[in-house]
Formats: C-alpha cells, structure tokens, sequence
C-alpha cells in the first residue's frame, strides 16, 4: 500500500474536482500540518477510499461526511482540530453546519469576497500604491 | 420593512425545523452546552480604540432592546416580536458603525445557516428559524444557545461589512492602512469554510470578526 501523497498526485486528482490552484495548495500544506495518525487517515483515504472508524468528540469522519455533509479533506482537518483545540473547533462546527445532504443542490456555497469586490480591491491597492502579494507557495514535498 | 414583516409572518408559520436537526444533532452528540467561544490563545485580532468605543455602544444596544436579559426577552416574546427584536438590533447597530449603505434582510429560512453578509449586494441576511419555528422549546438550553448565537453572527456578519466599507473610505473608523492591506489580501486569497475550516477560521478578516464579535458578546446580559 502507498504510504505517502505526492504534491502532483493530490494537485491531479484536487484540480479535477474543481478546487482552484489557491486551494489546491491551501489543503496540501493543511495535511502537512496535521497530526501523524491524523495524516495516516488521509493517506488511507486518498489510495483506498477507507474512512477510519475512531470517533474524537462524539463524531467520526463517516459522520461529519456522511451526515454533516462536510468534504473528506475538510473531515479530516476537522478530526484533527477537535484533538488539538475542541473549544475552538466546536465553536466553528456548530456556527458553520454542513450542508443538509437531501438538500445540498439548494443550497448554495459561501462567497469569495475578492471576486466579488475585485473593483474596489484594485482601487484599494492602487490608492495607497500596495501590490497585492501571490498566494504563498507551499511546501511540495510528499504526505507521509 | 412592513413587506418583509409580513413575508416573514407567512415564511413563518410555514417553517419545519429542518434547519437545526442537523446541528442539533452534532450538539449533541459534542455534549451540547452554551455558546462558548474560541480563546485568545487560539483566535485573536487586534482592536483599536475606535473599535472598543463601537464594541461598548453594541453593548448598550443589545442591553436597551432585549431590556438587560436577551435570552429571558426573546423567551418571552412572541414569534413575531422576536423577529421584530432582531431586525430593530441588526439596524441599530448597522446604524451606529455607518453601514447606511448596506441592506438587512431578516429571514426565516431552513437553509442551515444563522446568517452571512453578502459582499457583492451589500446585504446582511440573518436566519431566524431557530427562535422561531414550530417546535422550539424556549426553555431549553439549545433556545439559549440560539438566542445568543443570532445576535454574535449580527455583529460578525457586519463587521464584515466594517471591513468592506474601510477599504473605499479611507477615514472610516480610523483604521490603518496595514490592518486594511491585510484585509484586501486575505479578500483575494479567501480560504472557504467549506473547503478548509479551520484555514477559514484562522484568516484575518474571520479571526477579527471573531474576535470583535466575541468583545461585544461579553457585555451583552
């Protein structure tokens, strides 16, 4: 079994599932910054579709993808939080329900502000002479 | 107003209680409990002065409206004198941090989610299924949690619009050019909640309306 997630292999499969370069790289440093057991879940999940059964705080990943209708990845990250900072997460959790799933088409996704104020951004930055940065490149080497 | 009181009155008795099974369900299974929020240590923005005087007029606002006890006041309302306490707060408030260009739209609405401020429209849409829809039991502790939940996501949904609006009107509540460029960047590389919580949380434009948010929330009885 593979027991790592190189950069190219994640952007593949990511970019065909309509995640932007952004976010693409965005959840790739994510994962790198998760517990060993967490980053383990991911590895099993990416090769071979397993969810892990342990629960942290009452709820599992089946549970959060399943029932709360939250992404895989972002499964995960939650997982993960939940072990490090419970408060924190759970106050995220419970602000932010994931979709219904028997209504997810209805239902539709948070906006990005920048496209949608991307004239008064541009106006912004050329006001007080600011270039606004790239992303941050993250670190490409594999998951493991 | 009056239209979308009465919308409201209609949408109103029409409401399932959809939109917090969900959530009701992870509160529970998480062991419930009042709305407690994320520590300094963990998520914390820099407040200015200007900042602190508008955090202390929320204050005073909330404290005027739901008469010194929010979750006793909205207890004992009606369906429709909740909402009506709801809309008066999120105007007051818009009111008092110079948002007279930005609409409020109160909803009752089984989409799971208390409330968000749409940048493009310039419009803050608050959710109020949970303090109304038929079956909610206002003696219990997820009422608490609601009750206390609508008025934190009023405040942090417009501060947001603080952020937007500092970005075209350079004295607007005197904030720095830093904090903004900070802001218009983290605009541009907007991490969704949807796609990565956590990241969301941790970016500076929701880490400071969290933080302001949770200010005000320890003033309101």
């Amino acid at each position: 079994m593979k027991t790592k997630i190189s950069y190219n292999d994640f952007n593949e499969v990511f970019t065909q599932n309509g995640y932007s370069k952004f976010e693409v790289r965005n959840l790739f440093s994510a994962i790198k910054s998760m517990d060993k057991e967490t980053r383990a879940w991911v590895i099993k999940w990416f090769w071979r579709g397993e969810l892990p059964q342990k629960e942290i705080e009452g709820v599992n990943a089946k549970y959060l993808i399943e029932q709360y209708g939250l992404k895989p990845i972002n499964a995960f990250i939650i997982l993960d939080w939940l072990k490090s900072d419970p408060q924190t997460a759970k106050y995220y959790l419970y602000k932010h329900p994931g979709k219904l799933v028997e209504d997810s088409d209805n239902i539709p996704e948070s906006e990005n502000p920048g496209e949608s104020i991307r004239e008064e951004l541009d106006a912004f930055y050329e006001s007080k002479g600011i270039t606004p940065k790239e992303a941050e490149e993250c670190d490409t080497t594999d998951i493991e | 107003m009056s239209v979308i009181l009465t919308t409201l009155a209609i949408a109103l008795f029409g409401a399932l209680l959809i939109g917090s099974v969900v959530i009701d369900s992870i509160r529970q299974r998480m062991g419930g409990g009042n709305l407690t929020y994320p520590t300094r240590d963990a998520i914390n923005a820099e407040l200015s002065e200007a900042d602190r005087e508008k955090i202390k007029a929320t204050q005073d606002i909330a404290n005027e409206i739901f008469e010194g006890n929010l979750v006793d006041k909205l207890k004992n309302s009606s369906k429709m004198e909740r909402i009506k306490l709801i809309d008066e707060f999120a105007n007051r408030v818009a009111q008092e941090y110079g948002l007279d260009d930005i609409e409020i739209d109160i909803t009752v609405d089984k989409v799971n989610s208390c409330g968000y401020y749409n940048y493009q429209d310039k419009k803050a849409i608050f959710n109020v299924l949970t303090l109304t829809a038929e079956g909610v039991d206002d003696n219990s502790e997820e009422f608490e949690y609601y009750a206390r939940d609508i008025v934190d996501t009023i405040v942090h949904e417009l501060r947001h619009a603080v952020q937007r609006k500092s970005l075209s009107e350079n004295d607007f509540w005197n904030i720095d050019d830093e904090r903004k460029a900070q802001w218009a960047e983290n605009f541009d590389n907007y991490i969704r909640p949807e796609i990565n919580m956590r990241g969301y949380a941790n970016q500076p434009v929701e880490a400071d309306a969290v933080t302001f948010a949770r200010e005000v929330m320890k003033g309101v009885l």
